[in-house]
């Protein structure tokens, strides 16, 4: 099966310095990727190259065997790439059902806002992300682990084919992680490929099959999460080369 | 109104019972100088409600506003002096040529936020003022345009008329907010990246918003246009655009019918002031800016609170009485 994205050679620099480095790596379908590496080393802003924040200055990116780099953000998610945010970024006037249901309701008709098919659809992506009980309350209410459910929910209003989560467990409880761990491990069994970028690793190997570890924009290591544990510069990387 | 909730005649009692008494204000005020204040009320909460969709919806601090004020105005006056056209298709085609200019402004000012936004417009608006009057063949320059025919020869139907457009105006508006339309452009408000990154167009929608106000921008000025029969460089200006922003936050941005209301104390309040003289300006101004401070978020929303319980008091007392009444009839 040909993989569902491939990025090759991709780089983007920042006055001069490099975020990204010559990247490339493939992901197949319904697969779970892990993107680890130190603060700066490119993760986000490689997140940012796939789903149309930012363009390449080399490099292109293919997801299912057509180009990605120039399109807008809102043409990616309609191919079916979605992202989630480290900080959640919910709509602050809009109520946690409304959050989820705006993506449906800007792509209906003019009068369509109380479309009974999107309401039905919104609170089955509710159910499935553990906030039927939270649809009418606003996010400021929320707890920060209910934050990073809604932005999930958010993005999986979208019918992403890739989603991308950045930083999922950043800041939550054991409990939260291990609430957000199950609802990933349901999406991804619903058939959906993923990206995820963690720092914390112990959570996040027990849900990806695969790793690839940046530095400073390159690719230093790529493999399953127990070679990956185990390669010198991904230790090197994360604890320094010492005195 | 949240999504999945149908309104209810209730939801509509507020808006109607404001219908009814502007339509019924004449009867009790019987003075044609007063008709034309309200008149003017009636037009600048026209203009306020076209402003808040773009600030109050959409988060475009448009505060070069008046430059569709302008435009619609001066092309209502030359349509009307120069080829005799009536005033009832030229304030509709000075509501297009708003529009377009607001189509213009919008597209060149996409990736502009903020202050920068702001300015921009600002400078926009400021640039067609001097352009107005470096035309002076076409535009009359500092004089403008004198002799526009007037909206009727009726102080009263002057009133009734723009009454109908200020209804007409804010309904629509109303509808456009309670559509799909408001709920996205509140996304795009409270986080553009965040409803880029759901797959909302958002360059088409802050679009359709620049279009939407400059087109009651350009009616509004049209109408204000054959209403005063003159039109000048000014009504591009800060005056009328900051006099039109100050009607939409004192009314509560995102509310579009605050806008009425804030008018309507704005406007008489300005006229009632003019007896003070020098002082007008001042008391004016530190009247707004108390309003402004003490209702945050406007005029709107506590009339609507307490309007909703007074409604709601009368209906508990019709139960009481109800209840007293069986009561009585079982006591017997």
């Amino acid at each position: 099966m040909p993989p569902i994205l491939k990025v090759e050679n991709v780089s983007r620099f920042f006055g001069g310095v490099a975020a990204i480095a010559e990247l490339s790596f493939d992901l197949d379908a319904n697969q779970v990727l892990g993107l680890i590496g130190p603060n700066g080393a490119g993760k986000t802003t490689l997140f940012n190259l796939i789903t149309g924040f930012l363009r390449p200055n080399r490099g292109e990116i293919y997801f299912q065997d057509r180009r990605l780099v120039g399109l807008k953000p809102h043409r990616i998610v309609a191919r079916g790439v979605t992202r989630t945010f480290q900080i959640p970024k919910p709509f602050g006037s809009l109520n946690c059902l409304e959050n989820v249901a705006v993506s449906m309701v800007a792509k209906t008709g003019l009068a369509r806002r109380h479309d009974p098919e999107i309401l039905r659809r919104s609170r089955g992506i509710m159910e499935t992300t553990g906030l039927a009980d939270k649809e009418g309350m606003r996010p400021e209410a929320l707890t920060q682990g209910d934050l990073k459910k809604l932005e999930i929910a958010r993005a999986l209003a979208t019918s992403p084919r890739l989603l991308l989560l950045d930083e999922p467990f950043a800041g939550l409880t054991n409990a939260e992680i291990a609430a957000i761990s199950d609802l990933i491990r349901q999406v991804h069994g619903q058939g959906m490929a993923m990206i995820i970028v963690e720092h914390r690793l112990r959570e996040l190997m027990r849900i990806v099959q695969r790793v690839v570890a940046l530095d400073f924009g390159e690719k230093i290591a790529e493999g399953t999460p127990q070679e990956i544990t185990n390669h010198p510069r991904v230790i090197e990387a994360y604890l320094g080369t010492g005195g | 109104m949240p999504i999945g909730q149908a309104r209810t005649l209730r939801d509509h009692l507020p808006g109607l019972l404001g219908l009814g008494a502007l339509l019924l204000l004449p009867a009790v005020v019987s003075d044609p100088y007063v008709w034309g204040i309200l008149v003017m009320a009636n037009l600048y909460a026209f203009l306020a409600a076209g402003f808040d969709i773009l600030l109050g919806y959409a988060g475009l601090p448009v505060i070069g506003y008046g430059l569709f004020v302008g435009v619609g105005a001066y092309l209502a006056a030359l349509l009307n002096l120069s080829l005799g056209l009536p005033p009832w298709l030229t304030i509709p085609l000075g509501g297009l040529g708003g529009a377009l200019f607001g189509l213009l402004l919008g597209l060149s000012c996409l990736r502009l936020k903020g202050l920068y936004l702001a300015l921009a417009s600002f400078a926009a608006a400021a640039i067609c003022e001097k352009v107005v009057i470096v035309f002076y063949d076409l535009t009359n320059g500092h004089e403008g345009l004198s002799g526009l025919d007037p909206i009727s020869s009726y102080p009263l139907l002057d009133y009734y008329l723009s009454l109908l457009v200020m209804a007409a105006g804010t309904t629509a508006l109303l509808m456009v907010v309670r559509s799909k339309v408001g709920l996205v452009l509140n996304s795009i408000k409270d986080n553009q990246e965040a409803a880029e990154a759901v797959g909302i167009d958002t360059t088409r929608y802050k679009l359709l918003a620049f279009v939407l106000a400059s087109f009651l921008g350009g009616v509004g000025g049209g109408f204000l246009g054959h209403y005063t029969m003159h039109v000048g460089p000014n009504m591009f200006g800060l005056h009328i655009a900051l006099t039109i922003i100050m009607i939409a936050i004192v009314g509560g941005l995102g509310t579009i019918t605050g806008s009425i209301g804030a008018s309507y104390l704005l406007i008489i309040l300005n006229e009632a002031l003019r007896e003070v003289g020098e002082a007008r300006l001042l008391i004016y101004t530190v009247i707004t800016v108390v309003i402004m401070l003490a209702l945050p978020k406007g005029v709107m929303p506590p009339l609507m609170n307490l309007l909703h319980r007074g409604l709601r008091l009368l209906r508990l007392r019709r139960r009481d009485n109800w209840e007293g009444g069986l009561r009585d009839a079982s006591d017997t």
